[in-house]
This record gives structure tokens, sequence and C-alpha cells, in this order.
């Protein structure tokens, strides 16, 4: 019998990696509220803070609304498109709000991801994530009272990114092949 | 899209790009003289120093949508950036979008940038993890709010910024080193209207009115 446990746990624990090996090789995407970084010597340009994440993103794109005249960023935050294997770096960045706060499960495309979000609401994050949402979407000047009528996530990603940026269009920002 | 400008970089002895004739279009204006070099056993442009550095084609594109395209390699080296730039300003190098291959020493990938008045700002970036010297074809394709960047056909960045309006203009960005041979270079270069060409103006040679071309009078009745 203790042989047949010792090869079921080894069994058990083989599945575990494999799964976890699966898990790092399929790209997801994820959107996220990112704080804009100053320049800096090493890197001399305005960028969010998921592009600093180690290990980081295979690819993410944000519209980042400027003075027109300095091209100073006009916000604190943007919002950004995630594709990444790992999400492991980019997570433990406290610098980076995800959007559905881990109440969509993770899509291979941003279409597929904007249908997830046309159907996930507001009461479906959890308390913790609705309230550092809405603590930031208040800092940033976001109109939140609606956010109790439990909205869409879609909702809310328009309210954010056309509060930022009023020409944003959440098809146009991401890969939508 | 109707092709504006065109310059494939060939020349009989190594040219600096201002003083290049391109195919279709007109000269290039380069923000550092003779930093820009088209070197003829290659046929392409190397960058002689160590900055980020922009060249502008003088071709109105007679609208702020655009395809810019670029044939592209960058070496795998701390700060090496070689690709096209579009919207960009007249009489301007600083106030443009620009999308490269971007190599810092540790991968080649590539980048998506906003540059006003000097000021830049990353809106996106592809870890492509490219290789290393190899040509990749860059293409920055802008229609209103819309920033895509292509590499070899495929869409790797797509942003919906849309800062930078009114302006015409397409060229290149380019950081290489002191001494050139960097291997950051740019192959080829094209830049297309989306709007359709204007309609060519049939004119009479006896017309009193050269302008309205030939079928004026009629189509007035």
């Amino acid at each position: 019998m203790r042989t047949l446990n010792t090869k079921l746990s080894l069994l058990a624990a083989l599945l575990l990696l494999a799964a976890q090996a699966h898990a790092q090789e399929v790209i997801a995407v994820r959107y996220y509220m990112a704080e804009i970084l100053a320049p800096t010597e090493e890197k001399p340009f305005y960028r969010v803070s998921i592009a600093d994440a180690v290990p980081g993103a295979e690819a993410w794109h944000t519209d980042i609304p400027t003075d027109p005249q300095t091209g100073i960023p006009l916000f604190t935050h943007a919002l950004v498109n995630v594709e990444a294997k790992d999400w492991s770096g980019i997570a433990a960045d406290a610098r980076n709000i995800r959007i559905d706060g881990g109440a969509v499960a993770d899509q291979s495309t941003t279409r597929d991801l904007l249908t997830q979000f046309s159907v996930k609401r507001w009461n479906d994050l959890s308390g913790a994530q609705r309230t550092k949402l809405r603590d930031t979407m208040r800092a940033l000047g976001v109109p939140t009272a609606d956010l109790d009528t439990n909205v869409s996530l879609r909702a809310v990603l328009q309210k954010i990114g056309r509060y930022l940026n009023p020409t944003f269009d959440e098809t146009k920002l991401g890969i939508h092949q | 899209m109707a092709t504006v400008g065109q310059d494939t970089f060939t020349v009989g002895s190594n040219t600096n790009l201002e003083d290049d004739t391109p195919e279709v279009g007109a000269t290039w204006a380069v923000e550092a003289a003779t930093k820009f070099l088209i070197r003829a056993a290659d046929d392409d442009v190397d960058h002689l120093n160590g900055a980020i550095e922009h060249a502008r084609k003088g071709d109105d594109i007679g609208d702020d949508d655009m395809d810019v395209t670029g044939v592209c390699k960058c070496a795998n080296a701390s700060a090496r950036i070689a690709g096209v730039t579009g919207r960009v300003a007249s009489g301007s190098f600083n106030n443009c979008y620009e999308a490269y291959l971007n190599g810092d020493g540790s991968a080649v990938d590539v980048y998506l940038f906003k540059n006003v008045a000097g000021t830049r700002t990353q809106l996106g970036t592809w870890n492509g993890n490219l290789t290393n010297n190899t040509e990749y074809t860059v293409k920055l394709e802008i229609r209103t709010a819309a920033k895509k960047v292509y590499v070899d056909g495929t869409e790797r960045i797509s942003s919906s910024d849309d800062s930078l309006t009114g302006n015409n203009y397409a060229g290149l960005v380019l950081n290489g080193s002191a001494g050139g041979n960097s291997q950051t270079r740019v192959t080829s270069f094209l830049s297309e209207s989306v709007a359709a060409p204007p309609e060519p103006v049939l004119q009479s040679p006896s017309s009193p009115w050269p302008n309205r071309g030939q079928f004026g009078p009629l189509l007035a009745h």
C-alpha cells in the first residue's frame, strides 16, 4: 500500500509540474492600470511600470496622453493591455493594478478578453480589489459614483480609458487579429 | 495606397543621406549632418553616432494617416536603434511616432514610442527576442487614433494614442555607434499615403481655363 501511495504521490507531483509548465508556456492577455514612471539616466523616457517587470511581458500596449507642448504625461497612471506567459513579475509590483482582479479567466486574445469584460460585473471583483481600483480611479479624478450600480467591467475599462484619453478605443489597444 | 517616398539607398560610393537622391520623392533632411552614411558596399544607411537621431524625408504625404515601412537590422548591443518614424512634423525631427528594432545587449525587441518636442514616451513593446544583425521589415501603420507596428507582416504592437495629429511627414530613427559599422542599419524605406492620389487634371491646350480641364464647361451644364 505504501508503494502505491508513493507512486500516486509521484504521479500527482509530475502532473502538477506539467500543469505549471503548461501555464507558463501559454500567452494570456490582461488589462492593468500601471503607474507612469519618469525618465531615468538608464531609461531616459516615460514608460509604464509594466515595462520594468522581471520577468516581463511578452508584449504590452498603452495610451499615455501628454502635454502637446512639453510631451510630459498628463496623468500618473495609464491603461495597459498586457500579453504574458509568466505573470509573477507583474503581479509582484503593487504599482500594477489588474483591472479584473482575477475575476476573469485568462484569455488568449484581446477580443475574447473584451467579450468576458462585457459579461463580468463590478460586483464580481473582490471587496479588496474594488477598493483598490476605486481608490486609484478617484485619485486620477475618474468618476466612480455609478460603479455600485454593478456596471460591466468593459464599462469600467471604457470609463477609465476615456477619462484619460477622449479618443480611447478599447478595440484599438492591443492586438485584435 | 499610393507611394509617396521610396529609397533603397543604392549609391556608387559612400554618400551622406542628406546628399542622396531617392528613387521616389524628395530628398532627406537629417538631425545631425554626416551622421547618416549610405554605404555603397551594402546599399544601406549606417549611423555614425551613439545617440538617437532622426532623418526626415521631404515628402508631404498630404494626410497624417500613412504607412511607413523600413527594412531594418539591429545589433544586439547597448543602445542600438533602427526604425521608421511617422506623423513627423514639418521642419521637425522630434515630433513624431517611432517604431523600431531596439538592441540593449540582452535582446533585440520592437518598440513603439511617441516623441513630443524631444520628450519620449514608450507606448508599447514586443519582446520578440529577434536575431542579432538580421533584417526585419518594420511597418508603422497610422489610421486616425490607431497606431500599429507590424514586423515581417505580423501585427505586434498597437495603441490608440493620438497626441500627435496633423503631421504629414515620415522618416528614419537610428542609434548606432560613433565609428559606424555597428550593424544597426536601414536597407530600404517606403512611405505611402492612405488617401487616394489626386485625380489628374485633364487640360485642353486651347482651353482659356487651364485649371478647369477640357471637360469643365461640359460638366458645368
